[in-house]
């Protein structure tokens, strides 16, 4: 990654935008076109994720009903959860939310100064807290390359392979890939291929800086 | 470039750092913040559980936001410091990623359900409208609320707030209601849940058709087995051994459906042979004569033939009984809905503890403490119950609540009145009721059709709107009250804040209360609030009560009779009625006489089932550290009909009742010899169909499927449950 690219927003945003769409969708989704972003920031670097943006932005629709309704059977149920968004159901042995995994999570979180708020009704280790997460660590990894801090700039970068490593990567493929397969909205489709593309490109670009 | 995001971010990071990361966004209100944080002391919580109705107190042990373990409460009357194998499993019910998680309405069908996730201002304001248009048509009666658990409350208060009387449960017409109507008929007043079964002084307790200790209930299993210690006899008669039944000093493998026979024919022994307690009677009671006289028929010869149980064992146990009386129990157990003529199956229970004279003493039934802590203060009066509208029950003249098939029936044929509209508490009607088309035949009659539950059960598929309550850990509940030797008062007190978008029942009654045009009947501020203010107008220590979880009050009167301390029973004649006169006038035997019941035709067995110690109904079915334990039932048969049928240990069948009905599922053989060879038995509550219930769903096969018709109880309404006659059916 050249210094120009660390300068820029691109990583924390493309984390963000993704986050975004993992939310129950609501009518500033429609109205964001985050997809659209996603796509134009992914272009130059990802061009395959870049790709899958842009179908997301496509298939989108503009009625909101048909995404609720396959955002609720995929992530929230109560029927055939398709691909629950939580890392510990897909990380832990139990294979129940609020596992052991959850808790190490949290526990990441909290070591980097941050907790989720007593008003979050979600879990440490939805799809989305674990985007954001990466996209927070981005930020504060920029920042540091503004101030030319060497040491907080490997610092995060480290931060944010192990973080990818330890509790994102191991469950990133079954869980795009359930919605991949069993999905029945070809946004949700897209948005899923893109994931899987933007995050295991980031995860080798952080790798190969690592080596360089 | 600039990332435009008005309201997508749920990221917020606390004080200047925010800047930083929102330059190219505005936050919305905060829906995820990020702060600096310690690590948590471990909080101790005192709560009591809902894993099953004994709610026994217990202590919620919490670190970081995550309930760590739960701790049975050694104040608590009804576990004294221990907890069950279900209790102990309460984070496999809080942390199922099966749980219901937000409101979702149904924009398919009902059964084929299309789910939208709502927001609770739409889904509330959904029901309000439905009743509100309900009200308009049919008037407020058309309405009805099933209902099991803590809850429940609430929802009965919404339900008569509305303007509705017709609120009832499963745990009535299908199970104990039959056993509490014989007592009434008797003493005059229930036997209690928990029952005042004084087990620990016993000296001779019989058990009929029950196998406690297979039922968990906490506080009474420890009190059987204190009983047992200090070298009480036992004799339980039961067509299986159950765990209880090979500990018991007589197992008495009665054949299914007679126990009535054996119980008239103990009456007959211990009238015939001056066993009773003759001043006990003449002090208490009335009718000796009658039933002296309507018994004569039931000789032990007699018996043996109905029952299979040798006449000399008959009197043997009829003799040792009555020779330890009164400090005799003889229970029928808890679940009594089997045949639908149970009512005077519990009747002759009822006697043989009247004739013994074990009602009011050490070791027998106890006088309970009384006790009361008065409902929310300022509280309007619920409307006039609207004049003229008919009895759904007047066909069962001594149900003491609505039946649930009544309400059912109103449903399907709009007599004696229209029912549109049911909301579904914690019952999953799909597997407690007999008769599942009928009950699907009912939904679709409806107009509305609400369920508030924890998990995606069954019943979930048929409903409108679905309302996720919070776990009994993530909530304030009304208080849990216990008539035991002492009153004891429980408190349920969150232990964590509830999980996704689930909602204790005091908050979704009351936000649907003020869209109902009902805010008056909801006055209070929050589930605390609600607590502290009748604790402060029932003269109770609220303070006191949420530190240590139970307080018990001091009982002036004894729990035994003596000279100060007389029993009074709230019959007609104010006696123990031997003879029944309310029961004869409405064309009812007065004595209970003896009616066969079919048996099983040739190739078929009796199906008969019970409990596991380790799941509560179809309830827990989900949970994940019971499922690893007993994740499905299996069908016990004998293991000499399973050698002729060329059946395995392991082997999985399905079974099909005598109309043809084949189980959706299929069940796991398990031979023993612990069971008669005309009957199979299982636990209830598996045969699950839900797929969101991934641990339970298809696992194992459900008694309710496979009764081929039902009895109603013409005395309360009871339905038989146990009538179902079944063959094996062997698939590759």
């Amino acid at each position: 990654m050249t210094d120009i690219e660390s300068l820029t927003t691109f990583r924390e945003d493309a984390y963000r935008l993704l986050a975004a769409c993992y939310y129950p969708p609501t009518k500033e989704l429609l109205e964001e076109n985050c997809c659209a972003l996603l796509a134009v920031l992914l272009d130059q670097a990802i061009p395959d994720a870049a790709q899958c943006a842009r179908e997301a932005e496509q298939t989108m629709g503009a009625d909101l009903e048909p995404l609720m309704v396959e955002h609720a059977r995929l992530f929230i149920g109560p029927f055939h959860l398709v691909a629950p968004p939580y890392g510990s159901l897909y990380l832990d042995d139990a294979r129940t939310v609020m596992g052991e995994s959850t808790a190490r999570v949290a526990a990441f979180y909290q070591s980097c100064g941050l907790r989720l708020a007593d008003d979050f009704h979600e879990l440490p280790d939805h799809i989305a807290v674990e985007l954001e997460f990466l996209s927070y660590l981005a930020h504060e990894e920029r920042e540091a390359v503004v101030m030319d801090n060497r040491d907080e700039v490997d610092r995060l970068a480290g931060l944010q392979r192990e973080f990818l490593a330890t509790y994102l990567l191991p469950w990133l493929e079954p869980f795009t890939r359930a919605i991949i397969d069993d999905g029945e909205s070809p946004f949700y489709q897209a948005v899923a291929r893109c994931t899987a593309a933007f995050v295991n490109a980031d995860n080798e670009a952080l790798t190969a800086k690592e080596h360089a | 470039m600039n990332v435009k995001l008005s309201r997508r971010t749920f990221l917020k990071i606390s004080g200047t750092a925010t800047a930083g990361i929102t330059a190219a966004a505005t936050l919305p209100e905060s829906f995820l913040s990020w702060a600096e944080s310690a690590p948590e002391e471990m909080k101790q919580v005192p709560t009591f559980c809902e894993l099953c109705f004994w709610n026994c107190g217990l202590i919620a042990k919490v670190q970081n936001g995550k309930v760590v373990k739960v701790d049975g409460n050694p104040l608590s009357e009804r576990g004294r410091g221990r907890l069950c194998g279900r209790g102990n499993a309460a984070l496999g019910s809080l942390y199922d990623p099966d749980r219901l998680k937000t409101p979702l309405i149904n924009i398919g069908k009902r059964g084929e359900p299309k789910w939208k996730k709502a927001t609770w201002d739409e889904a509330l304001g959904v029901i309000a409208g439905k009743l509100a248009v309900i009200k308009e048509k049919h008037g407020p009666d058309a309405v009805a609320l099933f209902s099991h658990g803590s809850g429940g409350a609430f929802w009965k208060h919404l339900l008569k707030a509305y303007g509705s009387n017709y609120y009832t449960a499963p745990s009535f017409a299908q199970c104990r209601g039959p056993r509490d109507v014989g007592f009434t008929m008797t003493f005059g007043t229930e036997v209690g849940s928990p029952e005042f079964y004084d087990f620990g002084q016993s000296r001779f307790i019989v058990l009929l058709g029950s196998h406690l200790g297979e039922n968990a209930h906490n506080s009474q299993v420890q009190d059987l087995v204190h009983g047992l210690e200090r070298g009480a006899k036992l004799c339980v008669a039961d067509p299986r051994c159950s765990n209880i039944a090979s500990k018991a000093d007589y197992w008495l493998p009665i054949r299914p459906a007679t126990d009535l026979a054996l119980l008239l024919a103990w009456i007959r022994i211990i009238v015939n042979e001056d066993l009773y307690d003759a001043d006990y009677l003449n002090r208490y009671a009335s009718g000796f004569a009658e039933l002296k006289d309507a018994v004569q028929e039931y000789t032990p010869e007699w018996a043996e033939k109905e029952t299979d149980i040798p006449a000399g064992k008959i009197v043997e146990v009829a003799r040792e009984l009555a020779a330890a009386r009164p400090n005799v129990i003889v229970s029928g157990g808890r679940f009594a809905a089997w045949y639908g003529d149970d009512a005077q199956r519990a009747r002759a229970i009822a006697l043989l503890n009247a004739l013994l004279g074990s009602w009011g003493r050490p070791g027998g039934i106890y006088l309970p403490a009384g006790g009361g802590v008065p409902e929310y203060p300022g509280l309007p009066d619920y409307p006039e119950h609207t004049a003229g509208i008919p009895k759904l029950d007047e066909a069962y003249p001594f149900a003491l609540s609505q039946t649930t098939t009544s309400i059912r029936n109103a449903a399907i044929t709009g007599q004696p009145h229209p029912m549109k509209g049911w909301l579904v508490y914690g019952c999953n009607l799909m597997k407690t009721m007999p008769n599942r088309e009928e009950t699907i035949k009912a939904i679709n009659n409806l107009d509305l059709l609400v369920a508030i539950d924890i998990v995606p059960a069954d019943i979930i598929q048929w409903a409108d709107v679905v309302l996720p309550e919070c776990t009994y850990l993530e909530r304030h509940d009304a208080l849990s009250l216990g008539k035991f030797k002492k009153f004891e008062i429980s408190i349920r007190q969150p232990a964590v804040q509830p999980m996704w978008e689930s909602k204790p029942s005091w908050w979704i009654t009351r936000e649907l209360g003020k869209k109902m045009g009902l805010e008056a009947f909801f006055p209070w501020k929050d589930g605390e609030e609600y607590l502290a203010k009748r604790c402060e107008a029932g003269g109770i220590n609220f303070a006191e009560l949420k530190q240590k979880g139970v307080l018990t009050m001091e009982e002036k009167s004894a729990p035994y009779i003596t000279d100060q301390n007389q029993p009074t029973f709230d019959t007609p004649s104010g006696k123990i009625e031997l003879y029944s006169k309310q029961l004869a006038e409405k064309g009812f035997d007065p004595v209970p006489k003896y009616k066969k019941h079919p048996q099983p035709p040739e190739g078929h067995f009796s199906l008969l089932f019970g409990r596991s110690p380790l799941h509560t109904f179809s309830r827990t079915t989900n949970n994940f550290l019971l499922t690893d334990l007993v994740p499905e039932n299996s069908l016990w048969i004998s293991r000499k009909k399973a050698r002729q049928l060329g059946l395995k240990d392991g082997e999985y069948v399905r079974l099909q009742n005598t109309a043809g009905v084949k189980s959706s599922g299929k069940v796991k053989i398990r031979c023993t010899e612990r069971l008669r060879e005309d009957c199979l038995y299982m636990v209830h509550g598996f045969g699950v169909h839900s797929g969101g219930m991934k641990r339970a769903d298809n696992k194992g096969v459900g008694d309710e499927e496979l009764l081929a018709g039902y009895r109603i109880d013409p005395i309360m309404g009871g339905t038989g449950m146990r009538s179902n006659f079944v063959k094996i059916v062997k698939e590759g």
